[in-house]
């Protein structure tokens, strides 16, 4: 009880000073430091018994932020705590600002239409990397296919990459980025099996 | 071939300008430099290792203007054939076609030449195109298998008793004067220069004659050996190229022909090779081979003595 007699009467005493000497108040820090105390003071109220049960239950509102989309979507009314009794007291200070409020929270959860269940997200396949044999050489790329020796050298690093081509290509051509040195590698073992397989009969 | 000691080798590539003839010529003048008795049989018509070897100037008195001046008077073509069957290898050709013993080892097998002892030729002639057409006639008329002719005329003048190696200079074509110069061989060796285009000799020969052999049941020997490939005119300039042909590619297709069984499995990639040298062209100015020129103490002249050995090596 002291308490309460002590805070009103010191808001009294600030409201009464501030009348009597606006000239001598530096407003917009004083409006700054209300503003502030409101906050701080709305913070204080202790959620309503009723308040507590609507948005609590995990049913209604699955996070905090659902919540607070919640009041802004349908009453206007930002909330900007972050904690969940901040949150539910400034609910509280608005039920009491306009007691018919946890009505039309209550008619607007019942007629709320029961979301679809979300179908569960496929989750991506992750293709198991390939590990090429240490003893790989290019000449081991020759029985690929062009298009599956591509992607093959695809799912390689350039780092495994490159130990494997001996002096198949330039230093220059081995300086190539990934995408043009596959397209070299593949062009140059194309060439080569051609070449092999050139000639009569 | 028909003599156990005497090594009878072609020298080839579809390809011209890949150094056969530089190959050839050096090669057996090393084998003669060692004491070996060599004979180099130039078959190519234009005649580069009959013109290196016995001096062009001589090639020209003696072959190319009593030829050319007989068929220009029409009357005279005979007597251009007669130099050609006599003193060329056109002789041992004909011999083998017309049955005959024309083809005289006295004036047709230049002795002694590049100042070395044991080193012989057999020129060649441009009327060795002629040659072609008489073989395709005899194999219809008198069942001669027409990629044995050579072979018939060398035994027939009992030329392969007289030497230890006979190194044949083939021309850049697979006519069949050249399957024929192949098929008297025991080996074959494929001089290239580390390119795209010089080592398509490699696949376009060894698929002809799988061709051929498919196609010829009469051939009564089996395909040469392929001994194996020599690099020449490596560059300083060329190098990064160069090196991927030497290093991965020829190897790889080395490889993969002996795993197909196209060529012997001992074919190997000479580890010695013939850079590209002046020194070649100025023993070739004075028609000697390195090892006689002044040259003889030159890198390139090592290389060629070392590639001889290792040819050597891998023919035991």
């Amino acid at each position: 009880m002291h308490n309460k007699d002590f805070s009103i009467k010191t808001l009294n005493k600030i409201l009464k000073f501030s009348q009597e000497n606006s000239e001598l108040i530096d407003w917009p820090k004083f409006k700054n430091e209300i503003m502030k105390l409101d906050s701080q003071v709305k913070k204080l109220i202790i959620p309503s018994e009723k308040v507590n049960r609507i948005f609590s239950n995990k049913n209604n509102f699955k996070n905090l932020n659902e919540i607070k989309q919640f009041i802004s979507n349908n009453f206007n009314y930002k909330i900007n705590e972050r904690s969940k009794a901040g949150i539910l007291s400034n609910i509280t200070y608005l039920t009491i600002k306009n007691p018919n409020i946890i009505l039309r929270i209550e008619d607007i959860i019942k007629k709320r239409i029961i979301k679809p269940e979300a179908l569960p997200i496929e989750k991506k396949r992750i293709e198991k990397k390939i590990i090429p044999p240490t003893d790989e050489t290019w000449r081991d790329w020759t029985s690929y296919e062009p298009n599956e020796l591509e992607k093959y050298l695809t799912s390689l690093t350039l780092a495994k990459i490159k130990p494997k081509l001996g002096n198949l290509l330039s230093s220059s051509e081995k300086r190539l980025k990934k995408a043009l040195l596959i397209e070299t590698i593949v062009r140059k073992i194309n060439k080569l099996k051609a070449h092999y397989e050139m000639g009569p009969g | 071939m028909a003599n156990n000691i005497t090594k009878v080798i072609s020298m080839i590539n579809w390809k011209g300008g890949v150094g056969k003839t530089t190959c050839a010529v050096n090669i057996a003048a090393e084998w003669a430099y060692s004491g070996k008795k060599v004979l180099l049989i130039d078959i190519d018509a234009q005649a580069s290792a009959s013109a290196y070897l016995y001096t062009e100037e001589k090639y020209k008195d003696e072959y190319f203007n009593p030829i050319a001046e007989a068929l220009r008077s029409r009357r005279e073509e005979q007597a251009a054939k007669n130099i050609a069957i006599t003193k060329s290898i056109f002789g041992i050709f004909w011999d083998a076609i017309k049955d005959d013993m024309l083809f005289s080892k006295e004036s047709g097998i230049k002795r002694s030449l590049a100042d070395l002892p044991t080193l012989d030729l057999v020129p060649s002639t441009f009327y060795l195109n002629e040659l072609e057409q008489e073989i395709t006639s005899a194999s219809s008329t008198q069942g001669l298998s027409p990629f044995n002719v050579m072979k018939l005329g060398l035994n027939r003048h009992q030329i392969l008793d007289d030497y230890n190696y006979i190194l044949i200079d083939c021309p850049p074509n697979l006519n069949l004067i050249t399957l024929n110069a192949i098929f008297a061989s025991d080996y074959f060796i494929i001089p290239t220069i580390p390119d795209m285009l010089s080592t398509l000799g490699l696949p376009l020969l060894i698929r002809k004659l799988q061709t051929v052999k498919k196609r010829r049941f009469e051939l009564d020997s089996n395909i040469p050996k392929l001994l194996g490939i020599i690099l020449t005119k490596i560059s300083y300039q060329l190098r990064g190229i160069q090196t991927s042909w030497i290093q991965e590619q020829i190897p790889w297709m080395l490889d993969r022909y002996v795993e197909d069984k196209l060529v012997w499995d001992k074919a190997k990639l000479f580890e010695n090779k013939i850079k590209e040298a002046a020194d070649i062209q100025k023993a070739m100015e004075y028609s000697k081979p390195l090892c006689t020129s002044r040259q003889k103490s030159t890198e390139i002249r090592i290389q060629f003595q070392n590639l001889a050995r290792e040819i050597i090596q891998n023919m035991i």
